[in-house]
């Protein structure tokens, strides 16, 4: 099967600035499974939630669903040199080689679960941390991080003011925040999909507009 | 051939008091609670010549704490083998880390929040070197997440409770303070 393109960044587009229609849309998270939940809460479970890296509360990588559908959530790079490539980050202008059919590959176990942008972007819970003045308040933030394999990248990031909080917390200070961000994550997560289709898109807000 | 018929439904007995059974009489009146007819005062029945106030089997404590046991033991265990089938699947994440321990500190965790009988609990590992008990009493949640790390003897603990999916408390500190953290909001709420 062909890489599908609507995944890809073309020459024309622009990385999505911060609107607040985007409230109203939702970020789709990827899980490799399709038995998400948890039988006794019926919450997603933790391990789809997070995935153990260093730079997951800079970057919790997520994608707009619009363009990007659930079938999308299927696809996974292939590990190797031209992953590392596909994952980079995409410049605004630039072209991106189509992927070979053998550098990624179609799961036929995945599963996926949504955030209201809105809920992320009002996250309602910035953490106290003291210690750090006089950038105190953890926030949440949703930025669009096109990479070259795709444009429909998002990333929610919790930052100290300017700062990474992987630079400016204790190590317990991050497991505070770990654990503060992952129950905020468990509890919004929306599982059941069956009534949320896929919004469009305006062209408008990522594509270049002639004069 | 007479086919066999299903039991009837056994329905809950009528307690009858003795008082009700001494005011019937033979003129048809029919006593709401039975709907039997009554019975002259001189006909009374030999059992019922003593009041009876209990009508249902009387357990001491010791026998309904044993019940309690057993009820609380039976969700200890399919808790543990739940975290158990888990931490098997995904024990990759806790290389490097006694297995021991970990079931240690998640089976303490576990059964000091079925103390105070949640309505559902569960137990799970995290790609975070770390495991989540979570526990909720109606439409309050808690999560007791410990951290392990082999620097360190006493792993490092976080609890946050939710209400109607906002978080409402959230508080670190080594495995120790934050099991009495919990017992404290437990205790203190129950008074």
């Amino acid at each position: 099967m062909p890489y599908p393109e609507h995944l890809l960044p073309k020459e024309n587009y622009l990385k999505i600035t911060w609107r607040p229609e985007l409230c109203n849309l939702y970020l789709l998270r990827s899980a490799p499974s399709s038995d998400l939940t948890d039988s006794e809460t019926g919450l997603v479970r933790d391990i789809f939630i997070t995935d153990g890296s260093r730079e997951q509360l800079k970057d919790f990588s997520t994608n707009l669903l619009g363009v990007f559908t659930y079938d999308n959530a299927a696809l996974e790079w292939v590990k190797g040199e031209r992953k590392t490539y596909f994952t980079s980050e995409w410049e605004e202008g630039s072209t991106v080689d189509v992927p070979l059919e053998t550098e990624f590959s179609v799961r036929e176990n995945f599963g996926c679960f949504l955030y209201p942008i809105g809920i992320l972007h009002h996250y309602p819970q910035p953490v106290s941390i003291a210690r750090v003045a006089p950038h105190t308040e953890a926030r949440c933030y949703v930025c669009h991080t096109p990479v070259k394999g795709n444009f429909w990248h998002f990333s929610v990031r919790w930052m100290l003011g300017q700062e990474d909080v992987e630079v400016a917390l204790t190590k317990n200070e991050r497991r505070d925040l770990l654990s503060l961000v992952k129950t905020f994550l468990r509890n919004q997560a929306i599982l059941d999909l069956k009534d949320i289709e896929h919004p469009a898109i305006p062209e408008s807000w990522y594509t270049k507009q002639s004069a | 051939m007479i086919a066999n018929a299903p039991l009837p439904k056994l329905e809950p007995p009528l307690y009858i008091h003795a008082q009700d059974i001494q005011n019937w009489d033979l003129n048809g009146t029919r006593v709401p609670q039975t709907g039997s007819f009554s019975y002259t005062n001189t006909t009374s029945f030999s059992n019922l010549s003593s009041v009876q106030v209990n009508v249902v089997s009387q357990w001491d404590k010791e026998q309904i704490k044993a019940q309690l046991v057993r009820y609380v033991t039976q969700r200890l265990n399919h808790v543990k083998a739940l975290f158990h089938t888990r931490f098997e699947a995904d024990k990759k994440i806790f290389e490097g880390i006694e297995h021991g321990k970990v079931f240690g500190f998640c089976h303490v965790a576990i059964e000091r929040m079925l103390t105070f009988f949640p309505s559902k609990i569960t137990a799970d590992v995290t790609m975070d070197v770390s495991i989540v008990v979570q526990a909720h009493w109606g439409n309050v949640h808690f999560a007791w997440e410990t951290f392990f790390d082999p620097e360190e003897e006493i792993p490092y603990s976080t609890l946050n409770i939710s209400h109607n999916k906002c978080i409402i408390y959230s508080k670190g500190g080594d495995f120790p303070q934050v099991k009495k953290e919990f017992e404290q909001i437990m205790i203190s709420s129950l008074k």
